[in-house]
């Protein structure tokens, strides 16, 4: 399912639009979109709080082609550009970004304002960043309605209120507001860049995901 | 002298420019010819002498009224319209000159002038919704070819811009007046996905919409692949 980074290095990437994946430590992945432009293939993912990275492409993730463009390069192409885009305007919306597990479905207000949530406390997590990305670009990869609630995402949700904590203080007691939201976890996300028929619905990403989760944990093992 | 604002009132009037003396033979009247040859030669020393002065063109603006058995009569615009159609490197320039009173008129026959106009140097730190607009039309209607990622993150940051800056007229005007049939389907794609979020504020983005449908359909690309969620 997915391509092993230490076997087939994701800078080799031929299409325009993938998404990969590696696990930080027990019970906490990271997910990040690749894209490629005329330098070569980059790595664009949210690591934290208004901390949004481009780097290239690492060979400590796993990854995959974004499948949702199978067949319709064009589309890719547009949305690798639209990453461009946000690498270029560094300091100007990347920086914008709030980590939080709630954002109400869009990272626009009715403004047409760029992440302008309305609230203290809301935000994005790496996961879903990637979601918003593809939602604002109407390619909706995921149908949220069919996510649900799950006790472990309340525990994945304590103790990033913990770090947050001691770096944002203030960020920290205004995002803990919002813990018990529903959690898309990184590999779900994976799941969805990689079906071919979106959007895919709970059910069938958490079937996904627990292959995806054994393949980024073997390869953490080598 | 008349003044400006008793030309620009009269039953109807036609801007030309400069190229078009000298080539007007669907101009019924040769004495036309004559005035309108020699306002320009007047106009171009206006120019020379005043190019300092924020003068940037001149144009010639003819005007009937009364009695359209005289000067251009309805024949006569059509064709000088076909003519701009045809080759508009024939003139300095299209459109309506900016200038808000005539410098030169010279009346020629009972009912008809033939006015100099010199209009302002154009300032690039004015405010003027058209030229952004101009420029993405510039941007975006080339000729067909591939274009590359870079190309099409420069159509989304431009038009990102705008979003940021609520400009959506500018937005709205760009979608009206680009061309489809002379865009890359790429760049149109990029137009409608950037947009998406604002499609409701945008005036005129379902249209846009639906003719960026009908050049993927000519082009015999899969409409309903490329177009996907953007609807609603």
């Amino acid at each position: 399912m997915l391509s092993d980074g230490n076997i087939s290095h994701p800078k080799y990437m031929d299409s325009h639009v993938g998404i990969a994946i590696k696990k930080i430590r027990e019970n906490q992945n990271h997910v990040g979109l690749l894209y490629r432009d005329s330098t070569g293939v980059k790595l664009c993912h949210l690591a934290f709080h208004h901390d949004l990275r481009i780097e290239a492409a690492r060979p400590d993730y796993c990854w995959a082609v974004a499948s949702v463009f199978a067949g319709d390069d064009l589309s890719a192409q547009v949305f690798a550009g639209r990453l461009i885009v946000l690498s270029e305007k560094q300091g100007y919306i990347p920086n914008e970004i709030p980590y939080g597990f709630h954002s109400e479905g869009t990272a626009f207000n009715t403004k047409g304002e760029f992440v302008g949530f309305p609230k203290a406390g809301m935000g994005l997590t790496c996961a879903t960043f990637i979601l918003e990305m593809f939602h604002s670009m109407a390619f909706p990869i995921a149908n949220l309605e069919t996510w649900i609630d799950r006790d472990s995402d309340l525990e994945w949700q304590n103790v990033i209120v913990e770090t947050l904590q001691e770096l944002y203080p203030e960020h920290a007691k205004a995002v803990a507001n919002y813990r018990g939201s529903v959690r898309v976890r990184p590999e779900e996300v994976v799941a969805c860049a990689i079906t071919m028929d979106p959007p895919t619905a709970f059910e069938r990403a958490t079937q996904l995901a627990g292959s995806i989760l054994s393949e980024i944990e073997a390869a953490s093992k080598i | 002298m008349p003044s400006g604002q008793s030309l620009l009132n009269e039953d109807w009037e036609l801007s030309v420019l400069g190229g078009m003396v000298g080539t007007s033979d669907f101009v019924p009247s040769t004495e036309l010819d004559g005035w309108a040859t020699h306002l320009l030669n007047v106009a171009r020393d206006a120019y020379i002498i005043k190019k300092h002065h924020c003068v940037y063109r001149s144009a010639l603006r003819v005007h009937q009224h009364d009695n359209p058995s005289r000067g251009l009569n309805q024949n006569g615009v059509d064709k000088f319209y076909a003519e701009l159609a045809r080759d508009s490197s024939h003139f300095l320039t299209l459109g309506h000159v900016r200038a808000e009173a005539p410098q030169i008129a010279v009346q020629m026959g009972e009912n008809n002038w033939v006015v100099a106009y010199l209009e302002p140097a154009f300032d690039p730190e004015r405010p003027q919704l058209n030229v952004w607009v101009d420029r993405m039309i510039k941007l975006m209607e080339v000729p067909e070819r591939a274009v590359s990622t870079e190309d099409i993150a420069k159509v989304i940051s431009e038009i990102e811009d705008q979003m940021v800056a609520r400009n959506f007229e500018n937005i709205s005007s760009l979608f009206t007046h680009v061309s489809p049939k002379s865009s890359p389907i790429a760049f149109l794609l990029a137009a409608l996905r950037i947009t998406f979020v604002l499609r409701k504020e945008i005036l005129g983005w379902s249209e846009f919409r639906d003719r960026v449908e009908v050049e993927i359909r000519y082009n015999g690309l899969d409409s309903g692949k490329l177009l996907r969620g953007l609807t609603g």
